[in-house]
């Protein structure tokens, strides 16, 4: 491998390879494709959250103008169900409908208008059955199972030493209830794709999506046609979050069988109201915890009970569990801890992965606990921290030792040190008396890729092929959705190389260029393409040694070209998986994952005594990253990631009513906007783990994590009173000052 | 239908359509400008943003009719001609993530600075607060912006 000592291009600032394109507007995203004789998907949505179907009939809708094809769940020619870990869920409703958006036909018809009215002339009876609605009430599913199979649709476990002995040593307890709530993705793409009948009978995919093999997957099993078959191809992304995971999968199969039996390409795209109504969100949790710890401040014993609303199907549910689960008592050495994670079936659209996957729900509750321990300490929440973050060592709450990569200590540190400086620039705008000003700090860890749970598919692929001229084409099977993940997959081939980076091309995610990759999801993508372009390049070098020996110092390109002439192989195809994992994962004990990241965020608010809002004025990131391939990259990930924490902690209220959803637009479900995002700075912390690519680690599921979390126990420290829930809604700020003794008359 | 005449990025198209359709299908669908995107088709997320006259509008909530007669540019119209301040300061600050809101935040932003030449960080925050970005660009958008109004000021 010629790797030269001092890196070339990883670690430098990069601009990103498709931002020309983008600014031009010349990138061709989905919605922007146009096929001959392409056909408009619609769906019919179930309007009951719970019902047995009595009747469909198609046959009014069949014989309106421009309809092609109106299918119901007789009507797949594969299986009828979806689904990625759990085999719960149909394409198409059948038997029952579990909520309300659950599709239980399609139409494929010349134009969308004619879609929509074949739709709405589908005939049916439904005859409603009790349903449960969230997380109280879903112990009565005993009268009408959702699934036969039980309330519960996943259950994780994690235990070490003896919480019971842990609390008898502690000086102290603290004890406290959660309550995390549903996030909306809001990509501005919403879901969309286009099946295209293939010439030799097979079906090509294009879609807005993260997983182009969980598509391959489920197109296949829907249609009957074998994978091979069924290319997928990812068109440039509109954002993603988690909720381009395993949702595409079932638009894909159901525009895949509409395909098949029109024998026409067909599109598929949905309206952000449909998108709102029918698509996944992050798992509402409910958390009871208590935390130990002697009077100088040593933790002793956690225990959590961590409960999710899983929604009417498994879908996701499994990785977000093991995950909160995992990382469930923090990134703290503690010697007794417990920890139990159910997920819950309610009649609701399903929730599954965003950003974290359960980890920021995690992370509210381990840091509400240790800022109570603090305030029930009267000790600084940093030092409490300084005291129990894990160490090079040290061992994680899965009883995993961690020899190498542990940057957890040098985050707080930089983070608290940062923040110390406060924020005088900003908090000079608000006007005296009225505003109170608070500063929280939360610490997370974050378990690199799929852990144990995933980890028959956490190995990914990358094909190299050099050209005569020297240029070097490249295929990675893990995709792009605004990560800038491409741009550092160059940056890594060319260094693996020793050639400039606009010296590698990079060709658009393709089932047929490279193998089964897993998910691009759990920030795996650096880490899995990084090394699997490490393998690839390795044998490239390999086989033109013997030409670097005979002519001596050339250039790249010369050397390239001789070997095209001597009929060197010059394709070479990588491979990477993470290495075997020692874990037992009934009692959540041993290696959870292979590595591990860490961070901390500090953030300043103010809290408006008189309205009980609140502004954020700064936030501090620090990141421990292992490698910055690039860091202009890793500012914008930890930015972004900050700023759908911010909104998650203070203004995205997903309302509910029974099984309606009452947050359908902007104006019902508010996002941060560019007034309410404030200065975010960005620490790099570089702690490189030895099995990464140039040591690098995960980064983009850990920026979301710990912001919450902070932004609470900024808040809590503004008011004089503890956060328990979040969204942080005004009038629950009102309560919590007067709580904190603050009597806003006396303004 | 009616027929209409429509004024894009300096070239007259004339069009058989209902007069109620949305801008936004026509510049997509019959002119094949898709740098202005579909979000959210209420006026909401800014992503399908416009130049009508220089004033920025949501071209999904605006009818056709009404843009009969005014001077309609969109971000492919806005990059014609290279150089343009908003590019270089775009790229500069590193501001694209997915990329799906930028051209409507382009477009907004252009509107500002063809109002403003100086704007604070508050002008532009206040301005840009109706085209969401859900990669969190936001920071960048700012900077970007204020370069530009610099470079055009010719400081």
């Amino acid at each position: 491998m010629n790797r030269k000592s001092k890196p070339q291009t990883v670690g430098r600032r990069h601009i990103r390879e498709d931002a020309e394109a983008k600014l031009k507007g010349r990138l061709r995203f989905l919605p922007d494709l146009r096929l001959d004789d392409m056909l408009h998907a619609a769906q019919l949505s179930s309007p009951l959250p719970h019902a047995r179907i009595l009747s469909l009939d198609l046959e009014a809708a069949r014989a309106l103008p421009g309809v092609v094809a109106v299918l119901g769940p007789e009507d797949i020619p594969g299986e009828n169900r979806i689904g990625v870990i759990i085999d719960d869920q149909p394409l198409l409703a059948q038997g029952k409908v579990r909520y309300v958006g659950e599709p239980m036909a399609m139409v494929a018809a010349e134009s969308a208008e004619a879609a929509r009215a074949a739709v709405a002339a589908i005939g049916f009876e439904l005859e409603e059955l009790p349903a449960i609605f969230d997380l109280d009430q879903v112990e009565a599913q005993a009268n009408e199972p959702i699934h036969e199979e039980g309330p519960i649709a996943v259950h994780q476990k994690l235990r070490k030493g003896s919480v019971e002995r842990g609390f008898a040593d502690a000086d102290v307890v603290v004890e406290a209830e959660l309550v995390t709530g549903l996030q909306e993705h809001y990509y501005l793409e919403p879901q969309g794709c286009i099946a295209t009948p293939g010439e030799s009978g097979g079906l090509v995919i294009h879609g807005s999506l993260q997983c182009p093999f969980y598509v391959q997957r489920d197109v296949s099993r829907a249609t009957g046609l074998p994978q091979s078959r069924v290319r997928v191809i990812q068109t440039p992304t509109g954002g993603a979050f988690g909720g381009k995971e395993d949702i595409p999968s079932e638009f894909c199969a159901r525009a895949a069988v509409l395909a098949l039996a029109t024998g026409r390409p067909v599109r598929l795209l949905l309206s952000r109201d449909e998108d709102f109504l029918s698509t996944s969100k992050r798992h509402p949790f409910r958390i009871r915890g208590r935390l130990g710890a002697t009077k100088d401040g040593r933790f002793t014993a956690m225990e959590v009970y961590q409960d999710a609303e899983a929604g009417a199907y498994a879908t996701l549910s499994p990785p977000v569990i093991y995950r909160a689960c995992i990382q469930g008592a923090g990134p703290y050495d503690i010697p007794n801890v417990k920890v139990e994670t159910r997920a819950w079936y309610t009649n609701q659209v399903p929730n599954g992965a965003f950003r974290g996957f359960g980890s920021p729900q995690a992370c509210f509750g381990h840091e509400r606990l240790v800022d109570l321990m603090a305030a029930e300490l009267g000790m600084d929440p940093v030092e409490i921290r300084r005291i129990n973050l894990l160490r090079e060592g040290g061992e994680t709450c899965t009883g995993h030792k961690l020899d190498e990569s542990v940057g957890a200590l040098e985050t707080l540190e930089r983070a608290a040190e940062a923040s110390a400086k406060g924020a005088a620039e900003e908090e000079a705008h608000f006007e005296d008396g009225r505003w109170l000003f608070g500063t929280g700090h939360a610490a997370m860890i974050y378990g690199n890729c799929l852990g144990k749970a995933g980890w028959h598919m956490d190995g990914a692929g990358a094909y190299l092929q050099l050209h005569a001229d020297g240029s070097v084409s490249c295929a990675t099977g893990l995709t792009e959705f605004g990560q800038g993940a491409r741009t550092v997959v160059q940056q890594m081939a060319a260094e693996a190389l020793g050639i400039e980076p606009d010296q590698v091309s990079l060709m658009p995610v393709d089932t047929a260029l490279v193998p089964d990759s897993g998910p691009t999801v759990a920030s795996r993508n650096v880490v899995m393409s990084g090394n699997a372009i490490l393998n690839a390049a390795a044998k490239l070098h390999e086989r033109l040694a013997p030409l670097r020996e005979e002519l001596g110092d050339v250039s790249f390109r010369k050397l390239a070209g001789a070997a095209y002439k001597r009929n060197v192989n010059l394709a070479a195809e990588g491979w990477w998986h993470v290495p075997e994992l020692d874990f037992d994962l009934k009692k959540g004990r041993g290696e959870a994952y292979f590595a591990y990241s860490f961070a901390t965020q500090s953030a300043r608010v103010a809290v408006d005594r008189i309205t009980g809002n609140v502004r954020v004025l700064k936030v501090w990131a620090a990141h421990d990253v292992g490698c910055a391939v690039n860091p202009a990259g890793v500012e914008a990930q930890v930015e972004g990631g900050v700023a759908q924490g911010l909104g998650w902690a203070l203004t995205e209220r997903f309302a509910r009513e029974g099984g309606n959803i009452l947050a359908r637009n902007l104006s019902t479900y508010h996002l941060p906007t560019a007034i309410e995002v404030p200065e975010i700075e960005t620490i790099i912390v570089e702690e490189p783990h030895s099995q990464g690519p140039f040591g690098a680690k995960s980064l983009g599921e850990p920026v979301i994590i710990p912001t919450a979390a902070a932004i609470a126990a900024a808040v809590s420290e503004a008011v004089g009173a503890q956060v328990s829930e979040i969204p942080i809604r005004p009038e629950h700020v009102l309560e919590l000052l007067e709580r904190g003794g603050h009597d806003s008359n006396a303004l | 239908m009616s027929l209409l005449e429509l004024r894009v990025n300096g070239r007259v198209h004339s069009i058989d359509r209902d007069p109620d359709t949305p801008l936004l299908w026509i510049l997509r669908d019959q002119f094949n400008l898709t740098a202005a995107k579909y979000g959210c088709g209420i006026g909401e997320c800014g992503a399908c943003t416009v130049l009508m006259d220089g004033v920025a509008v949501r071209s999904c909530m605006t009818s056709v009719s009404e843009a009969v007669g005014a001077k309609i540019l969109t971000l492919e119209g806005l990059f014609a001609v290279e150089g343009h301040p908003l590019r270089r300061a775009w790229l500069g600050e590193e501001v694209s993530q997915c990329g799906f809101c930028q051209p409507g935040q382009i477009m907004n932003a252009a509107e500002l600075l063809g109002r403003v030449a100086d704007p604070s960080t508050s002008d532009v925050r206040a301005a840009m607060s109706g085209n969401i970005c859900r990669c969190g660009s936001y920071p960048r958008i700012e900077k970007a912006i204020l370069r530009a109004a610099k470079e055009m000021r010719h400081e």
